[in-house]
């Protein structure tokens, strides 16, 4: 259905790929990674705003790596309300079948039909000045979906809404594709938002896809530290895995955690969900209460231990307060932990840490960023 | 909202501080605006109704001020159709040789406008390139029409391309890529989203150059002294008969552009409002 084969591009310093994707019809795929990973640049490749130096872009069986984008019959929805200032709404929805020629009967039909898939019939006649920010992303959206693009490529639709009118068209746009079995590509840097739509994550670092698979795969199992960062891992700690015969366990300064057969003795890293730090009394590790926050719908505590920090989130539920300055005793829930073997493109200092915005003298591995 | 001072003394408030500036401004904005109307104020008042309507009836005026305005349109659109293109590729391609062009675009507002007007006179004289070409095809340039429109063209071009590059420029490309990957080719984004949205730009600029090109005298006088245009006839008035005689005229020239220039201008500003930028 579409197909990336080795597609190398490069600005500067920053290289995108080389970069191998493969969708089947009507799946949902998010590209998913931090501003600057080439993101936007990706699908300005795919949609022929920009030229790939190296590299193949197949859409819908068809090479389309020499097309102009007016051939490529993708659709596309952009961050920010692209619509045409001097059109009305109907005559922005039109813009893409009249350039085309298509009869004005047909224009009429195709426009009445999309408009009530995506709820703006209402708005049709109206000018798109003084429109919501929700109601733009529709027409935007029915503006894309009209001209029956063989794929729909969809650049953070929701970051200039706020975030009821984001919950709202996000369900609504997973539905709207579905219906209209349109194979979309979706890029954002919010994993909820992702996890919410796709039926695959390619999660996109550097210019790399570092990982790919469901929501559930990437939550559960981020492959490097920088994708357990994203999906909401708080802590993420180096340490070293020991072995003696079955049983392995990561140690770091101070924390000791038992982990599966499949970790080779060796340096290691574990990533720690804040939602899996939680307090016991005796048997556990001992911890002064750094920091304290009320969050809607949790608190945030940050313990201080000899070597690191670790951040938790507490459900409101126990309603149990601690205070800043209490000694206490933590524990660890396995099932929210999850330990990968350093290797080439996933490593960290020995006993280096990285706390979610917690202040260390420990440095983070930036990203190389890209205009 | 008071402020109290370092030294203990209460200061005056924002709101009073603002209106200080405001004032102050006024004072000294009210200055230039007494400076740029009274002469003409005073112009128009010194004349007479019956005077007024005695030279609008004369055929020597109306026949001058005709000519100016039909060469200054004539001038404004042949700027039109070549700037226009040009303005675009100024605002949107980036090409060596740019800032060059850029810079010869502005040109003609620097130099003397008479020392144009000998500028063009060795290209488009009669024993020149130019001139010996259009010369064959029956077209002169001294002492005739065409001479008066190639004289406004010169001098006032700046004033649309620079105009229209500025709309160009404040269009968010973005707008033009989103047109492209809704199937548009390169020409329908031209016609159909980028030179919609910058129309108020070209006709700001092309009433901008074609008031700029009725009051050109200099490089006009140069190449075509007759057939006389309302500035050269004014000059002319003055020069023979002296002031008496050159009022009249003068201010038959400034009101009727100013009728022209002000029902022009209610028409864009009626364009802006239906097309916020």
């Amino acid at each position: 259905m579409f197909r990336i084969e080795k597609l190398v591009y490069r600005v500067d310093s920053f290289q995108l790929g080389p970069l191998s994707l493969e969708l089947k019809k009507g799946e949902f795929y998010t590209i998913m990674g931090p501003s600057g990973a080439g993101k936007s640049v990706l699908l300005e490749l795919i949609s022929g705003l920009r030229r790939e130096k190296q590299g193949t872009v197949i859409i819908a069986g068809a090479d389309s790596s020499n097309l102009p984008p007016e051939r490529r019959r993708v659709g596309m929805v952009f961050q920010k309300n692209l619509l045409f200032p001097h059109l009305t709404v109907f005559d922005n929805i039109a813009f893409g079948l009249r350039v085309k020629k298509l009869p004005e009967s047909l224009v009429r039909q195709k426009i009445k039909k999309i408009a009530e898939l995506t709820g703006i019939s209402h708005l049709l006649y109206r000018s798109v000045h003084g429109l919501s920010g929700g109601e733009s992303q529709r027409i935007a959206l029915a503006r894309a979906l009209v001209t029956d693009p063989v794929l729909l490529l969809l650049d953070e639709p929701f970051n200039a809404l706020d975030r009821t009118a984001r919950e709202e068209l996000r369900g609504e746009l997973r539905r709207i594709q579905k219906q209209l079995d349109v194979t979309t590509i979706f890029v954002t840097h919010d994993f909820e938002e992702a996890a919410v739509l796709s039926d695959r994550i390619g999660v996109l670092i550097n210019g790399q896809i570092v990982q790919e698979g469901s929501p559930g795969d990437i939550l559960q199992k981020p492959a490097t530290w920088e994708v357990a960062r994203l999906v909401g891992y708080s802590n993420i700690i180096s340490g070293y895995v020991k072995r003696s015969g079955e049983t392995g366990v990561f140690c770091s300064g101070d924390i000791n955690i038992p982990v599966n057969t499949d970790i080779p003795e060796g340096p290691a890293i574990v990533f720690i969900r804040p939602e899996g730090i939680y307090r016991i009394t005796g048997k556990g590790t001992e911890a002064v209460v750094e920091e304290v926050a009320e969050c809607p719908g949790y608190t945030r505590i940050v313990y201080r231990l000899a070597h690191t920090a670790l951040v938790s989130k507490e459900s409101w539920m126990g309603n149990k307060t601690v205070n800043t300055g209490q000694r206490v005793e933590i524990s660890i829930d396995p099932r929210f932990v999850h330990v990968v073997p350093q290797k080439d493109g996933n490593t960290l200092g020995v006993f280096e840490y990285i706390g979610d915005n917690v202040k260390t003298d420990i440095k983070v591995a930036p990203y190389s960023t890209i205009s | 909202m008071s402020l109290t001072s370092k030294n203990g003394v209460v200061g005056v408030s924002l709101l009073s501080r603002e209106k200080l500036l405001t004032g102050i401004f006024a004072g000294v904005g009210a200055l230039i605006v007494i400076f740029l109307v009274i002469p003409l104020a005073k112009l128009v008042a010194a004349n007479t109704p019956q005077v007024l309507l005695e030279t609008a009836r004369e055929k020597e005026v109306m026949q001058s001020i005709g000519l100016t305005f039909r060469a200054a349109l004539y001038a404004t659109l042949i700027a039109t159709l070549t700037g226009v293109p040009l303005a675009y590729l100024l605002a949107r391609r980036h090409f060596p040789g740019k800032s060059v062009i850029s810079a010869f675009v502005d040109l003609p507002m620097i130099i003397p406008h008479t020392a144009a007007g000998v500028a063009l006179l060795f290209v488009f004289g009669k024993r020149f390139f130019a001139g010996r070409f259009f010369s064959s095809l029956g077209i002169h340039f001294v002492g005739d029409v065409p001479g008066i429109v190639i004289a406004m063209l010169f001098v006032s071009a700046p004033f649309l391309i620079n105009q229209v590059r500025e709309g160009f420029s404040l269009l968010d490309p973005n707008l033009e890529k989103a047109a492209r990957i809704l199937g548009a080719s390169p020409w329908q984004v031209f016609w159909k989203v980028s030179l919609p949205l910058v129309k108020r730009h070209i006709a700001s600029g092309m009433l901008m150059m074609w008031a700029r090109g009725i009051s050109e005298f200099g490089a006009v006088v140069v190449l075509a002294y007759h057939p006389m245009t309302a500035p050269v006839l004014v000059y002319e008035r003055f020069e023979s008969y002296g002031l008496a005689y050159a009022r009249p005229v003068a201010t038959v020239l400034i009101l009727l552009t100013l009728v022209v220039f002000i029902g022009m201008r209610i028409i864009v500003w009626r364009e802006k409002k239906n097309v916020p930028h």
